[in-house]
């Protein structure tokens, strides 16, 4: 089509205008194409019978060896009955002196050869260490030896035991220096029973093995030291707090033979780890000498009353395994699982073979 | 709630704000006058963003705890900071919402900053004003009401201008609206007659008062008058064609005047840009349900262990190590233990699902969705582009697609291809539509037409016309027996138009610029035929014929288009080629839609034309009636005095007053032809429709076409075929229309074939008056496979949709289209589908989601959304386990620890767990998972009724899921538990304890939550290994860097810090510190190991069972083969699976729906 000549002043117009190079809006993909056109190369996890025949006989193949080793090692390990003691002697529950009874020379039965360490433990059961206010109970600054603690904010974390209260007044004394150190339930229901550990000689002498208050004195072949994470004795309980502490036997108020606990002492860190569950055991002691099988007796100094939560007290000794201490369960769990997955294994690969055999015959009919 | 329009609602209703109602009045050069406070103008300065520095912290705090879920996490922090009932320390809850709330915060704060940049660019930018004498560059936010400026060629108008005079010939100037309308052709204005020829000069001292109308969204409408200062009484009308809007652009015009009326806020671009509404996906919605349920079932839980914690103090009173300070009452321990469970089992409720989900949908929507090739409109250089990604999942979903034809099955690129003189048809061929009706009635009717005998390298000279009839083309028509008549007719069509031409410079050839692509096809086809427009001035328009010969004709007036006219009209003056005035004749020449045009139409008109329009029609060809009529030249005068200047000049009604005057002067017209314009199919249509009802997809066309087009058009793209009965339904009394629907309805229970509903508008509309007919109406086009509604209107087409929607609420309906008059439809369906096209940008603003071709809705729907419903439910459900299984450890502990709520946690590895170390993988999930590849979800449309069904994401599965978080939850707790619990000793000796177990359960959930991901994933691409395994190892590290660094932390925070500090100091500890205790034992790992896999176990094995033994559903079957092929043999489709498995194959059906009762819909 020609042009009239009328429009030239219009032409040259737009001839003068610029042209701005027009800029494609095409997606950009040539450095991520698979990424944003959907086609990363990708692994499809489809559970076709080979592979789950496959994978499920794998796990047999794994979980029946780790079952049979730990089966074997749990069972290496040496443990005495549980000695349960609470209800061998009465204790007479008064608030001014010292609830106490003696148990003296308990046998205790060792079945076969316990190779040192041995462990020794107090076991309670009934006792909800993990109760929410009970474990909360505590200051965590005041046992890593926080010099000044403001005593609401102890008070916010202590209560109900936070303030040494010589008189009825209870807010005559609330002075940082009237804070127990340590504060808390949790070290205020510190367990304080004391074991005795003795072997009998072919003469009927009866020697110490383990003298549980004295650890690491005289002919006492068991150490106290070391009951305790490591961890714990080098930075969570260190001295320093200030208040009311355990120096010179002090004691919680109203309670005179109730001593404050020693925030370094390895049995009150042990204690102030608190069991995540009602029933459990601490650890007492640990004897470094070997112990033949055979009858050991205790002595037992009860102080700690658990009549009136229904709980009871036994002390045990054991031997540890790689695997820890003698439990079956993660054993025959390991086993069990192992088993099942073998007959799902064998159930699937005979339903394929099942199928295979149908598909054949209906392929290549006779 | 959108926050945002209730601002605006308030904003523009403050006494200050308030739009006057009385007209506007502007006195030119006035500016004392002008900036009067109480003519309520506003400044230039737009302002698009959300918040200003302000209110952007208090407002979006405000929009985010707007949301449920917040409220509820905010209502939880409180009760933890301040009751000290809180069983996971004091912060639990509040850091996690903190970085959530932040997060938006800042997703938020830096989309609004960058709106705000663009705003400023625009605000400063400079325009000249010709203030005191001089011109004056200023910032464009500076500019006032009533102030004249220059502008330049290619300049934005920097507010609504009214033009005062032009560089240009007769004061015309050119614009360019694309960035208010979409439309790309140049569109003319004209200067206000008594002011063209002005010059700066003069328009430094023009003093005149302008009264128009307040501020409006109206972009085609415009009343107002000007009145100069010295002659108050002559009131000069103003209109549409002297607006120059905001965000136009001046082109091939060197410099206009204009006068500011409209700025800022109150300019037409402004009022036009209300944001859309927010639209709520039925997923979303499904969750919000959800969330309420998972509440019920903590207020439940928390009640029931508040007796627990009353019972076991009633028994349990008398433990002394608990001290006398503890012994509340059994009763107000339980009360107390309301607060401390509510506490503990808020993280039931996924804190971090609807980021998660907001993240996932961002990514998908930016990276999959707008970059995807499949949706990339090559020649046109249109990309497919996300508007609101908030509906990626219900893409999936769909059941319902409402399409519009023209230029959504069709492709506006008009080709003029026939016409008809007195029923003697010319050009030859036949369309697609032509060809498919012709197959269907054994090709008798297209004997009128001469057989197509163009030669096959024949290409049309012209763009927009396809003609080809060797009987009058090259001038062979002037020997033809209908020569005049021809000739006539040519002549309407290359003048009875509003195009504009231009020249190319390059090519030498003359582009039309029209607002419609009909006309321009009529100009083409004219032109190709000999008769060239070539120019167009305000008052004449110029043909060139043959031999160099030219035809000139006055303007007198043009009668534009508007959608209830339906036809336009012009009227002009030939001038003759003597030169001798007497023998100028004055024509009204009139174009229209065939229904519009017979009532205008002399008596003795033959009506012969009329079977050419009926055959045209069949073809699907898009028919117009040409018709023309001399006047006298006193007629005219009278006619144009009285009558069209009285109506021009009206500034309130004058639409209706122009309609009326038209009227007057359209009548007793002489018919002269009727045109036939091809509108084809777009790329692959007909296979597209296929492949969607085969997805269960219901198609319904909605068109303003006649009836015989309309279905012509139904046959051409494969809606219907030659088995598919067709059920008619057209106008008739309400009484019979109900029965017979009723009598369809009951016979289509008996017999099963194909079948189609075709309805036109009147018959829609008395349906619509109707409940008890629209309900029946609906269950007809239930058992139907496609409905065609012809000849409908804007507001029926929404109407349909709302329809729809309301019997059938579980249905998700999608409308697409592509013109204004879909907007509606788009709006109001659940999903809106723009075509970015020829008629314009509307659509596709309205729309959530913006395409170029209509079957870029397969890979839109059958890939993305099938896609990203999977995804984006599955991500919800995993939240949602990942939730339950935390809290139901905590749960099961309840039972060890004296109900008194202690945690299992810590409160401080609590925070970390959703927000840290399950959070990757699921968003990787979210992007990227597919269950199988795009090839074979693009092929085996069937796959897509998962969506439909909702199987992925109803109170059965998400009952499933809660089952698998309770195994996986007794695995992670038991095993530790019943392993180094109470009674058994590490190998060193020590028990395990509470820090210990905590340590243990911990990261059993972490390793179970992150393989579940894994084991839930159809494909493992480098992402989903790289942040499953990462998270897994990256928590092992982090703890144990975390570990090795508390002594560090301990002294960096001393202890005299506020509690809140020091809190967290031990929390931190505790967290963290017992890892290398643990992990130091072999018996750690072997617990880990045996938790995982008891609890993955019986995952694995159900997926088996599901996948290898064929019994149950049958979707479900055909989806694993679809699986196990892909596998084998790569991207499968249908063929190899009906190989594989035709019997199921073929048994799959979409949803069955039931229509919603009566008193169900009262009481919504």
């Amino acid at each position: 089509m020609s042009i009239t000549g009328d429009n030239i002043d219009m032409e040259q117009d737009i001839a003068q205008q610029p042209q701005p190079p027009k800029k494609s809006k095409k997606p950009k993909v040539h450095l991520d194409r698979a990424f944003t056109q959907q086609r990363l190369p990708a692994w499809q996890p489809i559970l076709s019978p080979p592979w789950v025949i496959a994978s499920f006989f794998i796990i047999f193949l794994i979980f029946t060896p780790i079952g049979i080793a730990i089966f074997f090692a749990s069972q290496s390990v040496i443990e005495t009955n549980e000695l349960q003691y609470d209800n061998l002697c009465t204790m007479t529950i008064n608030n001014q002196t010292a609830p106490v009874c003696s148990i003296s020379k308990r046998e205790i039965v060792v079945p076969a050869l316990m190779k040192a360490p041995v462990y020794m433990y107090y076991k309670l059961t009934n006792f909800y260490q993990n109760h929410r206010r009970y474990a909360a109970s505590r200051s965590d600054s005041q046992l890593g030896g926080t010099a000044n603690i403001n005593p609401s904010d102890a008070q916010s974390t202590c209560a109900p035991i936070t303030f040494y209260q010589p008189t009825q007044d209870i807010t005559n004394e609330t002075s940082s220096a009237s804070v127990y150190v340590p504060c808390g339930l949790v070290a205020w229901s510190m367990f304080n029973d004391t074991f005795v550990l003795y072997s009998k000689d072919a003469g009927g002498n009866f020697n110490v093995l383990c003298d549980g208050p004295n650890a690491g004195n005289g002919n006492s072949s068991c150490t106290k030291k070391g009951i305790a994470w490591k961890s714990d004795v080098d930075v969570k309980f260190k001295y320093g707090a200030t208040g009311r502490n355990s120096s010179g036997g002090a004691t919680y108020y109203g309670e005179p033979t109730h001593l404050i606990p020693d925030v370094q002492d390895e049995d009150f860190i042990v204690w102030m780890r608190t069991a995540a569950l009602p029933n459990f055991r601490k650890l007492y002691r640990i004897i470094n000498v070997d112990i033949p099988a055979g009858t050991y007796y205790l002595d037992i100094e009860q102080r700690y009353p658990v009549s009136n939560f229904s709980g009871t007290k036994s002390v045990i000794l054991t031997t540890s395994s790689w695997i820890g201490g003698k439990n079956l369960f993660l054993a025959i769990a390991y086993m069990a699982v192992g088993g099942l997955c073998f007959l799902l294994a064998a159930a699937f690969l005979v339903g394929y073979i099942i199928q295979k055999i149908k598909f054949r015959r209906s392929s290549n009919p006779i | 709630m959108d926050f945002n329009r209730a601002l605006k609602y308030v904003r523009d209703r403050l006494p200050w704000n308030k739009i006057p109602e009385h007209p506007r009045e502007i006195r030119i050069n006035d500016n004392e006058y002008n900036s009067l406070k109480e003519h309520k103008y506003c400044d230039n300065s737009i302002s698009t963003g959300k918040y200003n520095i302000f209110t952007f912290i208090p407002q979006n705090l405000l929009e985010q705890f707007t949301r449920i879920a917040n409220i509820y996490f905010l209502v939880i922090s409180v009760l933890q900071v301040a009751t000290g009932l809180s069983p996971t320390g004091r912060i639990g809850t509040l850091i996690p919402l903190v970085v959530v709330v932040l997060f938006q915060l800042i997703k938020d704060g830096v989309e609004d900053l960058k709106r705000h940049i663009a705003d400023r660019q625009v605000n400063k930018s400079k325009t000249t004003v010709l203030k005191n004498n001089s011109a004056e560059e200023i910032f464009w936010e500076n500019l006032k009401v009533g102030e004249i400026v220059r502008i330049q060629q290619d300049q934005y108008f920097p507010a609504d201008l009214i033009c005062l005079s032009s560089s240009e010939l007769g004061g015309l100037c050119y614009i360019e609206t694309s960035n208010l309308d979409g439309e790309t052709n140049l569109k003319i204005r004209r200067s206000l007659h008594a002011t063209s020829t002005m010059t700066e000069e003069e328009l430094y001292n023009l003093k005149a008062t302008i009264i128009c109308q307040q501020p409006n969204n109206l972009i085609y409408k415009f009343d107002g008058t000007l009145a100069f200062q010295n002659t108050p009484t002559n009131v000069l009308p103003i209109e549409i064609e002297q607006i120059l809007p905001r965000g136009a652009v001046l082109k091939n015009t060197k410099v206009i005047y204009g006068l500011t009326i409209y700025t800022g806020r109150h300019t037409k671009l402004m009022m036009n840009s209300n944001a859309a509404v927010r639209k709520v996906s039925k997923v979303e919605r499904y969750t919000n349900i959800t969330i309420i349920v998972l509440f019920v079932i903590i207020v439940f839980v928390t009640i029931l262990c508040s007796f627990g914690i009353g019972m076991w103090q009633t028994f349990h009173s008398k433990s002394w190590y608990l001290f006398t300070g503890f012994k509340d009452s059994a009763p107000i321990s339980a009360l107390k233990g309301l607060v401390t469970f509510f506490i503990l089992f808020s993280s039931f409720i996924p804190i971090s699902l609807f980021i998660s989900m907001e993240l996932a949908k961002l990514f998908q929507a930016r990276h999959l969705m707008d970059q995807d090739l499949n949706m990339y409109y090559e020649k046109e250089d249109i990309p497919a582009v996300v508007k609101t990604s908030t509906l990626n999942e219900e893409l999936g979903q769909v059941e319902h697609i409402f399409s519009d034809k023209t230029g959504t099955l069709t492709q506006n690129v008009m080709d003029f291809l026939k016409f008809s003189i007195n029923g003697t048809e010319f050009g030859t061929g036949t369309t697609e539509i032509g060809r498919a009706a012709a197959i269907r009635n054994g090709s008798h009717h297209l004997t009128t037409c001469h057989d197509d005998d163009r030669p096959s390298e024949w290409i049309s000279p012209i763009r927009n016309s396809n003609f080809y009839d060797k009987r009058i083309m090259n001038g062979a028509w002037k020997h033809h027996p209908l020569k005049n008549e021809i000739n006539q007719f040519l002549i309407l069509l290359s003048i009875c138009h509003t195009v504009i031409p231009q020249h190319d410079p390059i090519t030498n050839q003359i582009k039309y610029q029209a607002s419609s692509p009909d006309e321009n096809a009529l100009v083409a086809g004219a032109a190709q035929l000999g008769f060239v427009f070539t120019k167009r001035t305000p008052t004449h328009i110029t043909i060139q014929l043959e031999n160099e010969q030219f035809l000139e004709f006055q303007i007198l007036n043009v009668i534009e288009f508007t959608s209830t006219r339906k036809r336009m009209s012009i009227i002009v003056k030939s001038i003759s080629e003597n030169g001798n005035p007497s023998d100028d004749k004055i024509y009204i020449m009139t174009k229209g839609a065939d229904n519009v045009m017979i009532p205008l139409l002399s008596k003795s008109s033959s009506l012969e034309i009329f079977d050419s329009i009926r055959n045209f029609a069949q073809e699907g060809l898009r028919t117009l009636v040409c018709a023309q009529r001399e006047i006298s030249e006193i007629e005219y005068q009278e006619w144009n005095s009285n009558h069209y200047q009285s109506a021009i000049s009206n500034v309130n009604d004058k639409e209706r007053c122009l309609q009326e005057a038209a009227c007057l002067i359209e009548c007793d017209l002489q018919i002269i032809g009727a045109s036939a314009i091809e509108d084809k199919l777009q790329n692959d249509v007909p296979n597209v429709i296929l492949e969607l009802m085969s997805a269960g997809i219901k198609l319904w066309v909605l068109t303003g076409d006649k009836q015989e087009t309309a279905i012509n058009i139904g046959f051409a793209c494969n809606l219907l075929n030659q088995s598919t009965k067709l059920i008619l339904l057209q106008k008739i009394s309400q009484l019979e229309l109900n029965q017979l629907l009723e009598s369809n309805v009951n016979q289509i229970q008996q017999e099963i074939c194909q079948r189609a509903v075709v309805v036109d508008g009147d018959c829609l509309q008395s349906i619509l008056e109707d409940h008890q007919l629209e309900r029946v109406f609906l269950q007809l086009c239930l058992y139907c496979n496609a409905v065609i509604c012809c000849r409908v209107s804007p507001l029926q087409k929404s109407l349909v949709v709302s329809l729809v929607k309301k019997y059938l609420p579980r249905c998700v309906t999608l409308a697409i289209g592509d013109g204004a008059n879909d907007v509606s439809m788009i709006q109001s369906a659940h999903i809106g589908v723009g075509i970015s096209g020829q008629e314009g940008l509307q659509a596709s603003r309205a729309s959530d989601y913006s395409i170029a071709q209509f079957s870029f809705l397969k890979p839109l729907l059958l890939v993305h959304g099938r896609f990203n419903y999977r995804r984006i439910t599955k991500l919800i459900l995993y939240c949602i386990y990942k939730a339950a299984i935390i809290s139901l450890c905590q749960f099961w502990f309840i039972w060890f620890n004296a109900f008194t709520g202690s945690s299992i946690y810590d409160g401080f590895v609590l925070i970390f767990f959703s927000l840290l170390f399950t959070a990757a993988p699921i968003i990787v999930y979210g992007v990227f998972d597919r269950d199988v590849s795009c090839a074979t979800s693009l092929n085996v449309p069937k796959l897509y009724a998962y969506g439909q069904k909702c199987e992925y994401y109803n109170m059965k599965v998400l009952a499933g899921w809660l089952l698998t978080a309770t195994w996986h939850s007794l695995c992670c707790f038991f095993v530790p538990m019943l392993a180094i619990g109470a009674t058994t000793e590490l190998s060193n000796g020590r028990p395990a304890d509470y820090l210990h177990f905590q340590c243990m359960v911990y990261a059993c959930v972490v390793v179970v939550a992150n393989l579940k991901v894994g084991l839930e994933s159809g494909s493992w691409t480098f992402f989903h290994h790289l942040s499953i395994w990462g998270s897994i190892l990256g928590y092992f590290v982090f703890v144990a860097i975390f570990a090795g660094a508390y002594p560090a932390v301990d002294k960096i925070i001393p202890s005299s810090a506020p509690p809140l500090i020091v809190d967290f100091r031990y929390q931190f500890r505790n967290g963290f510190f017992e890892f290398y205790h643990s992990a130091n034992h072999w018996v750690y790992w072997f617990v880990m190991l045996l938790a995982v896999v008891l609890s993955l176990g019986k995952d694995v094995l159900w997926k088996a069972i599901k996948q290898n033994i064929r019994i149950g559903d049958m979707l479900q079957q055909v989806y694993h083969v679809a699986q196990y092929l892909e596998k084998t043999r790569g991207p499968t489709d249908e063929i190899e699976l009906m190989n594989q498995c035709k019997e199921l194959y073929m048994c799959l059906s979409p949803p069955v729906r039931k229509i919603k009762s009566e008193n169900k819909c009262a009481c919504l």
